[in-house]
């Protein structure tokens, strides 16, 4: 019984999250939108918001959650930090990545390492609107009444290795990003949710630095 | 001289062969209820831990999450990074290891070779183990000491008041490997550390 119960759930998880994505519409290339995208990231200066993010290991039935506060510069300053349920800081500046792992700190340099040096140029392209036109990745639009959603499909094997497919959604209203979607060759993804999101705030120089 | 260096060096054998002076050989049935490290429940089938590596000077970081599969009579073990790329997802199922998945980099025998064995230590009831030797400590009181065999090295389990508090990993009387246990939870510890002797290498979880 519940063994049936547990297939049932599965079940109808499956089709809720179906449903979710497919509530989407595919959008025929459309210069409107990619110029509204555009506009936004001309004038966007600076971005604050928290995040929520979840690792979704479907086999195993395990969802690993970890919140924390992220914030960019224009151009390409960005710290990433952890606040639950560890302390983790990532910050991205003059092409150096610095990690402060709960007071151990580490520093390499981006080019260094390709999947960060993808990752970082997909949040930064994402953010400055120039995803769309980004021909390392198989580029695909969708819709639906709050969301443009945009599927990337990474072209480099390497990056394939980790990482099948992305989706980035960015609302309507602020044509900003609003959740990140990474999925995994496996099938596990992991979800970032931005909130209370803060656009062209000023930020201290003292967020950009690691002591 | 050759011989009073010969005696000093006898003697200092002697005293890392701790069993020969503080401890008495117990039976079996004398021992408290021996338990794996990391051991799983319906009801506790998962555990999560924030893992910071140190080789040499590198420091290195990640999630680990351990989850028992009863359908595959298994226990999985994915290490993650903190942004939530999977690294390496391993199975180990009565004792057997099997590597389901690892991205470049990771996918080294030498890394591998040295994962397998932690958590292979971390998953194994002692007791199961062959040529057990149990040991109980003549001066601290409900502490025993279980020599087992596994993977040619020898395992000293200690338990003190009545708990798991370390396990040493020896090649003779040279020790390799030092994994100390602290918190309460005798299912799922608060940390684990495992202090690789051979190589400058410490693995520190602790759970979330």
């Amino acid at each position: 019984m519940r063994k049936i119960l547990y297939i049932a759930f599965l079940l109808i998880g499956h089709q809720l999250v179906f449903a979710q994505e497919s509530n989407y519409t595919l959008v025929p290339q459309n210069k409107e939108i990619e110029t509204k995208i555009n506009n936004m990231a001309n004038s966007l200066n600076t971005i604050q918001s928290d995040f929520t993010q979840q690792k979704h290991m479907t086999y195993l039935s395990v969802t690993v959650e970890s919140k924390g506060k992220f914030w960019y510069q224009k151009e390409n300053k960005m710290r990433w930090q952890y606040t639950e349920p560890y302390k983790y800081t990532i910050l991205i500046k003059d092409g150096k990545i610095t990690i402060d792992d709960g007071g151990k700190n580490s520093e390499f340099k981006v080019k260094g390492n390709k999947i960060f040096e993808q990752m970082n140029e997909i949040i930064s392209a994402s953010i400055k609107g120039t995803i769309m036109k980004d021909e390392r990745f198989a580029v695909t639009l969708y819709e639906n009444n709050a969301f443009y959603m945009v599927k990337l499909l990474p072209k480099s094997p390497e990056v394939k290795e980790v990482i099948a497919e992305m989706f980035m959604y960015f609302d309507k209203t602020g044509f900003s990003v609003s959740k990140v979607k990474m999925v995994e060759k496996s099938g596990d993804y992991t979800l970032i949710n931005f909130s209370n999101k803060k656009v062209n705030d000023p930020i201290p120089a003292s967020v950009f630095i690691l002591n | 001289m050759t011989r009073y260096l010969l005696l000093f060096l006898y003697s200092i054998s002697l005293l890392s062969c701790k069993p020969l002076f503080n401890y008495t050989a117990v039976d079996y049935n004398g021992i408290p209820k021996v338990e794996p490290v990391l051991s799983f429940t319906e009801d506790a089938d998962k555990v999560v831990y924030k893992a910071q590596i140190d080789l040499y000077k590198k420091h290195f970081s990640g999630i680990v999450v351990f989850k028992y599969i009863p359908a595959d009579s298994a226990t999985r073990i994915v290490f993650m990074s903190e942004v939530g790329i999977t690294f390496f997802d391993f199975q180990i199922r009565n004792g057997e290891f099997t590597v389901i998945n690892a991205i470049a980099g990771f996918d080294k025998e030498l890394i591998i070779s040295v994962f397998r064995e932690d958590f292979q230590i971390l998953l194994r009831n002692p007791v199961e183990g062959e040529n057990k030797i149990f040991y109980k400590n003549l001066t601290i009181e409900n502490s025993y000491t279980y020599a087992s065999d596994f993977c040619g090295f020898t395992h000293d389990y200690s338990y003190e008041n009545g708990k798991l508090a370390e396990i040493i990993s020896k090649e003779r009387v040279k020790i390799k490997k030092l994994i100390k246990i602290f918190g309460d939870d005798a299912q799922h510890p608060q940390q684990l550390i495992i202090e690789h002797k051979n190589v400058k290498l410490v693995i520190q979880l602790s759970r979330i």
